[in-house]
């Protein structure tokens, strides 16, 4: 069902009404146990070029290039207008999506009311058609961080959930591996599946719905029994404000339980704050905070830089890293990279290459028991997030990864906490 | 045993020795960073060393053969108490007559009083030959007569230590003397760098310093190259696909090596800085005009050095990037570039033996 969104607001916060009463409405519907109402989700996106060394461009050029037109409300808050797919004829009319909030240079939520799969779609498409946007990449080990550090502690009479999904996908005939970015189809493909062969893989998909002290008991068992409750897909977080809640998942997406929208605004700012840290914790730690050589000319980047290096608990079977070699260069491959790779060994190879979603170059030792990337200075360390995401995604669930010398885990503590987050703004 | 074949590989040694001083985690790293573990950082990578005038002078009235820039692999620097790590490594060990024997003198006496004079704050340098195992007592012998000989030309050599590479059951073991344990305050004798050797697999990390030189191991002279190569070309592969229709990207092979290298171009000698843009001009740029050329609306320019791109419209770019995407359809080659070629691209060097 598509709700019209205003396509003619003149301030935000008739924005921010209309959101909060399908808010509202959504919320009534969800108790009822019924969603009469589209539940209004935001996607936070990242503009790249904010932080590598190409030009920044304007959020207002980044759209347009994706023929998306945008209104001006306010200083930075727009709204999207794309045509409408489902109309008939041609040209297609505008029809306004939803609404975007630019919150620094370097981040923007895109906030909608469009059925989770069409708005998952039209944002991977606007990140995939454009190297200048990528999704903020929430990794199972950063979801594992933030729910160790705050959801955990959030009352344990609060209903929380877990969503687990890995699935090994190299372990597969290739036609079958070959799918393309992993969750616009998911949904779908999960619908067809009841009518298909089913392929023998490891495929495990898991939801722990419970009260969070119970999960919070089970959980670690769970966890070192079985791997794959490693791959962390997506956590909700009670609402600060009463009943109701708010799911982040793995690609930045966040979808609105809650009745209020500023609630939701609100905790979608304090994962922005989180990821921010956690990316810039990156970057520091994986370029800048090299001691400066003792001359004025630098010694080579890459030899300042420090390598992503991923332990896999589990080794591949020659096979599945073999499929996984051949194909994760490709293009229309989850992985997302481009290279000439060069073998060293039967699983062992070098790839002097580039990230394809945001053409940057980086190195990779791909093995079976794990992987070491280098990037180069100044390229955004969000390629290493969406590494690791897909790692243990599609290849290996249960990880151990370091930055330098720094555990990837350990990078989320410089996230600031809940409170702080929240006192900010 | 690819390991054995690799301990004496220059450039295997010089980037095993970088990866040792590069940060990485206690359990879990690439390469054990023995030297980043005692507070070691990198400074240079094949700077040539600067003597101070007044050693330069001595060097000259003296009548020995003395290298007179000597270049090592890399200088490492601990903060805390201005100590350095100078490394030369070789393949083999050789004898006071040899050639090496210049460079060697050099090296001796790039780490003495000179040191300090040239790389203040910096203080006290030790000079390490990094030599195959069964070669440090005769690098050992050989280094001892060189500073026996210095001395006795009213020369001041530094202190110098041998450092071995040497495969010991699964693994591959960085060995050394008490003049390094002294010079470092490191206990042991030797530690395991990198660990589950295979029979079939080349043990290499990835390269942190890149070459044009051929690699020893006949079966894949090219490897280096093709790395360079490759390297280059995903530069190239990034800034294009960023490239809008209608403008132009214009670039040199030294601009593209310096973004690849980051830098280290400026810091390795003439002779290899001409010889690595060699191969990115008749390699890469000749093989991408050439293929281009035939065809109508060639979006490529190739002037004297300048390699120019411009897209009239996004059909143009995506049918030069699937090309140029497509590593069986470009194939560039990894042989050595003839060297007596004239460099001049677009003036049909490209028929000649880049393809």
């Amino acid at each position: 069902m598509r709700i019209n969104a205003p396509d003619s607001a003149k301030e935000r916060f008739e924005v921010y009404r209309f959101f909060n009463g399908l808010a509202v409405e959504g919320k009534e519907g969800l108790d009822q146990g019924r969603t009469r109402v589209p539940l209004v989700k935001t996607f936070l996106v990242e503009h790249v070029s904010g932080k590598s060394g190409r030009t920044p461009k304007p959020a207002a050029d980044i759209f347009r290039d994706l023929g998306v037109k945008s209104g001006q409300i306010d200083g930075t808050f727009f709204s999207v207008q794309v045509p409408d797919e489902k109309a008939e004829g041609t040209p297609k009319p505008l029809v306004t999506t939803g609404f975007v909030e630019q919150y620094d240079e370097r981040f923007f939520a895109y906030y909608t009311v469009e059925p989770s799969v069409d708005a998952r779609k039209l944002v991977r498409r606007w990140i995939t058609q454009s190297p200048d946007l990528d999704s903020a990449w929430f990794s199972s080990q950063l979801l594992q961080t933030l729910w160790d550090k705050d959801v955990s502690q959030r009352g344990d009479n609060r209903f929380g959930k877990l969503t687990f999904k890995h699935e090994s996908i190299f372990e597969m005939p290739d036609d079958a591996a070959q799918t393309n970015d992993g969750d616009e189809e998911d949904e779908d493909r999960e619908r067809q599946e009841d009518d298909e062969p089913d392929l023998e893989r490891r495929k495990a998909r898991f939801e722990m719905g419970d009260r969070i002290g119970r999960i919070r008991a089970a959980l670690g068992d769970l966890q070192e029994h079985y791997a794959p409750l490693h791959a962390l897909f997506s956590l909700r977080f009670p609402s600060r404000m009463g009943r109701g809640s708010h799911d982040l998942f793995q690609h930045g997406q966040i979808t609105n339980r809650s009745d209020s929208f500023e609630d939701h605004r609100n905790t979608v700012r304090y994962l922005y704050r989180a990821y921010k840290s956690v990316l810039e914790a990156t970057e520091d730690v994986a370029w800048n905070k090299v001691e400066p050589p003792s001359r004025d000319k630098p010694v080579g980047l890459n030899l300042k830089g420090v390598p992503l290096i991923v332990q896999f608990k589990e080794e591949l079977s020659k096979k599945t890293f073999d499929r996984w070699m051949s194909l994760a260069f490709q293009k229309k491959n989850q992985f997302r990279l481009w290279g000439d790779p060069v073998r060293l060994g039967p699983t062992k190879i070098h790839v002097y290459g580039a990230d394809r979603h945001l053409w940057q170059p980086i190195n990779l030792e791909l093995t079976d028991k794990g992987i070491v990337a280098i990037l180069p200075q100044g390229t955004c360390g969000n390629t290493f997030h969406r590494l690791v995401t897909n790692i243990q995604r599609y290849v290996c669930p249960n990880i151990e990864a370091w930055i330098g010398s720094k555990p990837f885990q350990s990078l989320a503590d410089a996230m600031p906490s809940e409170k702080e987050a929240h006192n900010e703004g | 045993m690819k390991a054995e074949a690799l301990v004496r590989d220059p450039v295997f040694q010089l980037n095993l020795l970088i990866w040792m001083a590069k940060e990485q985690p206690l359990k879990g790293y690439r390469v054990r960073p023995l030297f980043f573990e005692n507070g070691f950082r990198l400074v240079y990578i094949e700077q040539p060393f600067a003597f101070p005038d007044a050693t330069a002078r001595a060097i000259d009235a003296s009548g020995l053969q003395i290298k007179k820039a000597p270049e090592p692999e890399t200088i490492l620097g601990r903060a805390a108490d201005q100590r350095a790590l100078y490394f030369e490594a070789k393949a083999n060990s050789f004898g006071t007559d040899s050639s090496n024997a210049s460079q060697a003198r050099g090296h001796l006496l790039a780490c003495g009083p000179a040191f300090a004079e040239t790389l203040k704050p910096l203080e006290e340098a030790l000079l390490c030959y990094v030599v195959p195992q069964d070669r440090c007592a005769l690098m050992a012998e050989c280094l001892a007569s060189l500073s026996t000989e210095l001395r006795s030309a009213t020369l001041a050599p530094g202190q110098h230590s041998v450092h071995s590479l040497g495969v010991g059951g699964k693994d591959l073991i960085y060995s050394w003397d008490d003049k390094f344990k002294q010079h470092t305050g490191v206990s042991a004798d030797s530690v395991a760098v990198l660990h589950e050797l295979e029979d079939d697999t080349d043990p290499s990390p990835l390269l942190l310093v890149f070459t044009d030189e051929d690699c020893p191991n006949a079966e894949r002279s090219g490897f280096y190259r093709r790395v360079l190569i490759n390297q280059v070309v995903a530069k190239l592969v990034c800034d294009l696909n960023l490239l809008p229709p209608e403008k132009t990207y214009a670039t040199t092979a030294r601009d593209l090596l310096r973004q690849t290298t980051d830098g280290v171009l400026d810091y390795v000698g003439r002779e290899r800085q001409t010889s690595m843009i060699r191969i990115i001009r008749q390699i890469i740029f000749a093989r991408i005009s050439s293929f281009w050329r035939e065809k109508n609306f060639s979006p490529v320019e190739l002037e004297a050095d300048r390699l120019e791109i411009t897209f009239k419209d996004n059909l143009a770019k995506s049918e030069f990037m699937d090309w140029l995407e497509d590593p069986k359809r470009t194939s560039f080659s990894d042989d050595r570039p003839p060297i007596e070629q004239p460099v001049l691209p677009g003036l049909g060097l490209a028929e000649g033996g880049s393809q």
